[in-house]
């Protein structure tokens, strides 16, 4: 760590996200905005310079005299997160590793692996892994007309109220790895503001050719949905065992495979009244 | 605990456990093993009332008096033999010898299910934080040795789908 600090940094930022007091340094100057973008929904400037957490980019780029392309370095701490020469990469690497840093220990929220949309003032929560499709679902409920909440995190704090994490989707094109960043608003989509009960839980992925034809959950199994999805299940089990059995409350739990997101849309909709 | 005929009774284990009861179930985690679970009525009344001096048939009398029907001793083996296989016993339950092994499927073909439902014990094992995050680059995989604090991490990594960020050759990480 000594190493690292010691390297002349060019421009820095502390700033608070879900009561984490979180810093990130940069090399180049040039390379902070991109960072500023890549925040978490919601965070504030610090005023304490003092941190918890430490983000380090240091920007390679190209040496000017040799033509030598220089690695770009991501640190946490002092631990090394990722080491490439693309610029770009490094940033979605420190996005990601950044979002799930403030999920697993932000303060009296639960964040559970999930896409959200909001629909008559209830929240529909889409647990999942990466690749089950979540993305994809909620780009179709928000041209339905539903309110984008997330398509990453579901954002559940002690009343088991849903709360906004409105990211810019992750679009995935067809066997593609990488994402895409788009707006809700360029989908047609308004984000929500508001925290909303959960009314309807979706434990679902895509499987070409699937008709949607889910069983009910009991309770108990949709919390054991939505455990298996949440960040912090190991590091604030009490927490999540007091949050999520609130927000299943009042919820109605559905299970399934489903073909094309167009084609469940309208069922789903339907359930929330 | 064992009674004079050197028969161990069954006693729920406390420690280590977080529970919370919802309506008809009960929420059960284990912090030593970090798995959670889902037991259904049937299991939770069973488990609650494992104290280390209930007998088979003591357990299935209050089974049946909570539940306001006759319960099957049968019943009650087949919630011991779950909870056991879920570590949520203290002690192991000495089952007698010739009892033929019990299934869910053998007490419905014996027609054994009354309004007492079968109990159910659903398990799954809680993710750390990366397996409920989005997967890393086999590129930021390879940046990472295993002599990093907290290894090459085993998150999922993508491509190919369903991979892990595990231990490579020497002190490097790979997807695999």
């Amino acid at each position: 760590m000594k190493k690292l600090d010691r390297l002349g940094w060019a421009d820095g930022l502390a700033f608070r996200s879900y009561g984490l007091r979180i810093g990130v340094r940069v090399s180049d100057r040039a390379a902070m905005e991109s960072v500023i973008d890549r925040l978490p929904p919601g965070w504030k400037p610090a005023a304490s310079p003092i941190v918890d957490h430490l983000f380090s980019l240091i920007v390679g780029g190209q040496h000017t005299a040799s033509h030598v392309q220089r690695f770009n370095l991501l640190y946490y701490d002092a631990l090394r997160l990722a080491r490439t020469k693309e610029l770009d990469l490094l940033l979605k690497t420190f996005e990601s590793e950044l979002q799930l840093l403030v999920a697993e220990f932000a303060r009296g929220r639960t964040f559970v692996h999930a896409g959200v949309v909001g629909w008559k003032n209830q929240a529909v929560v889409i647990p999942g892994t990466s690749f089950s499709g979540k993305t994809t679902l909620v780009t179709k409920l928000i041209q339905a007309g539903a309110k984008y909440y997330s398509d990453e995190y579901a954002v559940m704090d002690k009343y088991g109220l849903v709360h906004p994490f409105p990211r810019p989707l992750g679009v995935r094109r067809a066997d593609e790895y990488e994402t895409t960043r788009v707006d809700a608003a360029s989908l047609g989509g308004t984000p929500g503001s508001k925290p909303l009960p959960v009314r309807l839980v979706i434990s679902t992925h895509y499987r070409a050719g699937a008709r949607w034809r889910p069983r009910e959950l009991t309770r108990g199994r949709g919390f054991l949905e939505l455990l298996a999805n949440t960040v912090s299940a190991r590091s604030q089990t009490k927490l999540a065992f007091a949050t999520l059995p609130k927000a299943l409350s009042s919820a109605e739990v559905l299970k399934g495979v489903r073909g094309e997101a167009d084609e469940v849309v309208e069922a789903i909709l339907e359930k929330v009244t | 605990m064992k009674r004079g005929n050197g028969h161990s009774l069954p006693k729920a284990r406390k420690d280590d456990l977080v529970t919370r009861q919802i309506t008809g179930e009960l929420l059960v985690y284990d912090l030593k093993r970090h798995k959670a679970f889902c037991l259904n009525n049937t299991a939770a009344t069973v488990w609650k009332n494992c104290n280390g001096k209930r007998t088979v048939s003591d357990l299935a009398a209050t089974l049946s008096n909570e539940h306001h029907s006759p319960a099957d001793e049968k019943v009650i083996w087949l919630a011991l033999d779950q909870l056991e296989k879920s570590y949520l016993l203290d002690t192991r339950t000495t089952r007698p010898v010739g009892l033929p092994p019990i299934s869910r499927r053998s007490l419905i073909r014996a027609g054994i299910v009354t309004a007492v439902t079968l109990p159910l014990v659903t398990m799954i094992t809680s993710p750390v934080a990366a397996q409920a995050g989005t997967p890393i680059t086999d590129t930021v995989c390879f940046g990472r040795h295993q002599s990093d604090p907290g290894g090459c991490g085993n998150n999922p990594c993508s491509p190919p789908v369903g991979a892990k960020c595990v231990n490579g050759p020497g002190n490097t990480c790979k997807c695999q």
